[in-house]
């Protein structure tokens, strides 16, 4: 579902990503794992089109995102690390602006309101002004609305800030159920420990090169000797490495 | 619903949410806004009046072998001016708005994410624009055109005409600057290093140049030729200009010619529908090239360098309010928005001195002489009372999301405050100081009239800084990080018309100080009620000066001690 081949992108004269080649495929969980700057962020904006490559494409349910941004983007939900949402618009009047977006219409449309508040528990908040709400709520909202238009691919940048222990086990709950039903997720994190429990496969990016993907186990089997996946990774990553 | 159509409505939703909340502010902040607003108004109204009176009082000029009726000449060829430099203006001001909607907005970066078309992106954004430029210009160009109306015994259809002639005169105007914006975005980042600040003071050097040039003509020297003012007003006719447009609708609709009225608001909204569709087009081929131009642009290495000398710079600075006032100096250099601005302005106010020629000591009367010299002080002091509103009054807001930073250092909030203070007067004075000596200079200003100017200059410069961070202090919008919306709210309209009333009686009182010089010049032995006058002005000035200043700031202080963060 998700697929990059020789993806690069500069900032002047950094080389934030190079030549990115990179498969998930359907009903997968991958999670993107990284120092602070070695291009996770980089390549979740390349995937969703908020940035332009300087070389290669990325493709999105076969569609690539900057030749077809239209049909990638119908396939396509997306959690920032600091999602934008309106302030002054209520949860409900936001959920609906964004059915809109996606041209969903008619009586669905509420009902599928409804569900998303009630998944991510987010109803008893959902008609106040979103300006008015906690962090952690306004992250779980930012949630119900990427699941609103039941996108195939979820593109996730480090979700668990602001959120508590129920939620962060609410949202691993939801994304673990809708790979078994065909859901790609793409998730970028530090948090290693969830990493390790819930990713299918993980990539490891280090100053914008991917060092590896495989499964847990595969690159535990890289270190020098056993240990966690925070071993590893801080071995991989080390400046020396 | 189609994609644009949520947009919208989610847009109107918000408003409408916006509105409930100004009706929880303060009754009486509400109050003295809407009221101020109404009364500056009716000044532009009243304002407005008199001068269309006053044109109305020339009578007939002999021009060639007939006379003319100069009120039937010079009037709509005011008009004509009023209108094309509210296009010039309204240009300018959309291309700011357009890039900072376009390019600097988070909405935008969420919107690209969702399978909005792109060209509905852009037209909900150029309608925003349009919305945010306009209102001011309908604000000060109602009264004009209502005044026009009023002198002229227009019909009624007379305001039908204005009202549907400036809604696409004010689109096409949104249009041209969002055009401009979407060229800056692909073409400046583009350019060879260093080719931009040259082209900018090529360009800078040509204007003024022209202006020079144009009135080093020894006929331009004679300002009270009416003959030639009808003329000059008349450049502003061009046929091509939508100002011109506009202004032929109204002249017809107030004369009764309404096939004529009508002809020019088709042919502004046809111009209209062409322009906003050419800048869709235009949208359509480099907004998101030009949007992954400014994202991806990164660092260059002349900027990392330039970093390197402003941080020795930073290193030299001794002690926490140095730093503060450096990282605002930062800070508004880096955003492109706030100096193109502060560039904007600049230009406009190097076009006002260029263009100064006749000095007051030319003209017949004391009358005359005064009127000039006011006129130039109000000027310099209006300069000012933008300045601080625009730039000074957000900079406490702008710290808002930092102040986990700035609360937990070892710094009292009343140091903060007054380093905005002084930061605010050192530039502000600095800019209107300069602009006073330089345009009492180009006026051929006499020692009195232009010591007076400074003197009031001086006192405004600490007066409006100090409204503009006292009240910045008081009334925060701690929740926004874009300048321009933080000016735009009740605060920030506040500050604007508290510094108005200010620029005009400290005006009312230099103009005082000058009658009774004037007086004293005539009539000798009278200098002592001149003096006496000229004290009285300035025990005024410097009672109201230092109740300007230090009221807004131990508000400020007192509100920012007990605020929650």
């Amino acid at each position: 579902m998700i697929r990059t081949e020789g993806l690069t992108k500069r900032f002047g004269d950094t080389l934030a990503l190079a030549g990115l080649d990179l498969e998930v495929g359907a009903g997968e969980f991958f999670c993107f794992l990284g120092p602070n700057g070695a291009g996770k962020t980089t390549t979740i904006k390349l995937l969703v089109g908020l940035l332009r490559p300087d070389a290669g494409r990325a493709l999105v349910g076969g569609h690539d995102i900057q030749r077809e941004p239209l049909a990638a983007k119908r396939l396509l939900g997306y959690v920032p690390d600091q999602p934008y949402l309106y302030e002054r618009l209520t949860g409900r009047e936001f959920l609906r602006l964004v059915a809109g977006l996606y041209g969903l219409d008619g009586d669905g449309v509420d009902v599928r309101i409804a569900g998303v508040l009630e998944a991510f528990d987010v109803v008893d908040v959902a008609d106040g002004l979103i300006g008015d709400l906690s962090h952690g709520m306004r992250q779980k909202l930012s949630f119900a609305a990427t699941f609103l238009h039941e996108p195939r691919v979820v593109v996730v940048d480090e979700p668990w800030v602001g959120l508590d222990p129920r939620s962060i086990r609410n949202v691993k709950d939801r994304l673990r159920a809708g790979t078994r039903a065909g859901l790609t997720v793409f998730m970028s994190t530090h948090t290693l420990s969830i990493a390790e429990e819930i990713a299918d496969r993980v990539g490891i990016i280090h100053r914008g090169r991917l060092l590896f993907t495989g499964t847990v186990a595969e690159v535990k089997a890289l270190a020098s000797r056993p240990g966690t996946l925070e071993d590893v990774f801080l071995e991989l990553t080390s400046e020396g490495a | 619903m189609s994609p644009l159509a949520a947009l919208a409505v989610a847009k109107l939703r918000a408003l409408g949410h916006a509105l409930a909340a100004v009706r929880r502010e303060s009754r009486l902040k509400v109050a003295v806004v809407a009221g101020a607003a109404v009364a500056l108004w009716a000044g532009f109204l009243f304002g407005a009046r008199a001068v269309f009176r006053l044109v109305d009082s020339f009578g007939v000029e002999l021009l060639g072998s007939r006379g003319v009726s100069l009120v039937e000449l010079l009037l709509p060829r005011l008009l004509s001016v009023f209108a094309l430099l509210l296009f010039v203006m309204l240009i300018a001001s959309s291309a700011l708005l357009a890039f900072s909607s376009l390019y600097r907005s988070r909405e935008v970066a969420h919107l690209l994410t969702t399978p909005l078309p792109l060209p509905d992106l852009f037209t909900a954004r150029l309608a925003e624009v349009t919305f945010m430029s306009s209102w001011s210009s309908a604000y000060v160009g109602s009264p004009v055109l209502l005044a026009y109306g009023l002198e002229r015994h227009a019909p009624l259809d007379f305001y039908l005409v204005a009202a549907a002639g400036f809604v696409p005169f004010v689109l096409i105007a949104a249009a041209l600057g969002a055009a401009v914006a979407l060229l800056a975005a692909r073409t400046l980042p583009r350019l060879p290093r260093g080719l931009l600040p040259a082209a900018l003071a090529a360009a800078g050097a040509l204007a003024f140049l022209f202006f020079r040039l144009k009135l080093a003509d020894p006929s331009f020297r004679d300002t009270v030729d009416l003959g030639l003012l009808v003329n000059l007003a008349g450049q502003a006719e061009a046929s091509f200009l939508p100002s011109h447009w506009l202004t032929a609708a109204v002249v017809g609709a107030a004369a009764g010619a309404r096939g004529e009225a009508l002809f020019f608001v088709l042919v502004l909204l046809a111009n209209a529908a062409l322009v906003a569709l050419v800048a869709a087009a235009l949208a359509g081929r480099l907004f998101y090239p030009g949007w992954g131009d400014l994202v991806g642009r990164g660092g260059s290495r002349a900027r990392r360098r330039a970093g390197g000398r402003r941080g020795r710079l930073g290193a030299a600075l001794r002690g926490p309010l140095a730093q503060l006032a450096l990282k605002d100096v930062r800070v508004f250099l880096r955003d492109p928005a706030q100096w193109s601005q502060v560039l904007i302005f600049f230009g406009v106010l190097a076009v006002y001195v260029a263009t100064m020629r006749t000095g007051p000591r030319g003209l017949p009367t004391a009358f005359w002489q005064n009127w000039i010299t006011l006129l130039n002080t109000l000027a310099c002091l209006l300069v000012l009372a933008t300045l601080t509103t625009r730039f000074v009054f957000p900079l406490v807001s702008l710290e808002g999301r930092r102040f986990w930073l700035l609360g937990l250092a070892p710094l009292p909030v009343r140091a903060l405050v007054r380093q905005k203070f002084l930061l605010s007067l050192a530039a502000s004075a600095a800019v209107t100081l300069a602009l006073a000596l330089l345009s009492g200079f180009r006026l051929g200003l006499a020692p009195v009239p232009l010591l007076a100017t400074l003197g009031v200059v001086a006192a405004a410069s600490v007066a409006l800084s100090g409204l503009a961070v006292g009240l910045g202090s008081l009334y925060p919008d701690f929740g926004s990080d874009d300048p321009a919306k933080i000016v735009s709210g009740l605060g920030g309209t506040l500050t604007f018309i508290v510094s108005l009333a200010y620029v005009l009686v400290v005006a009312a009182a230099q103009t005082a100080v000058l009658r009774a010089h004037h007086v004293a010049l005539r009539s000798a032995g009278a200098a002592g009620p001149a003096l006496r006058v000229a004290l009285l002005a300035a025990g005024l000035v410097a009672l109201l000066t230092a109740a300007a200043t230090i009221l807004p700031l131990r508000a400020g202080i007192r509100h920012l001690e007990r605020s929650e963060f």
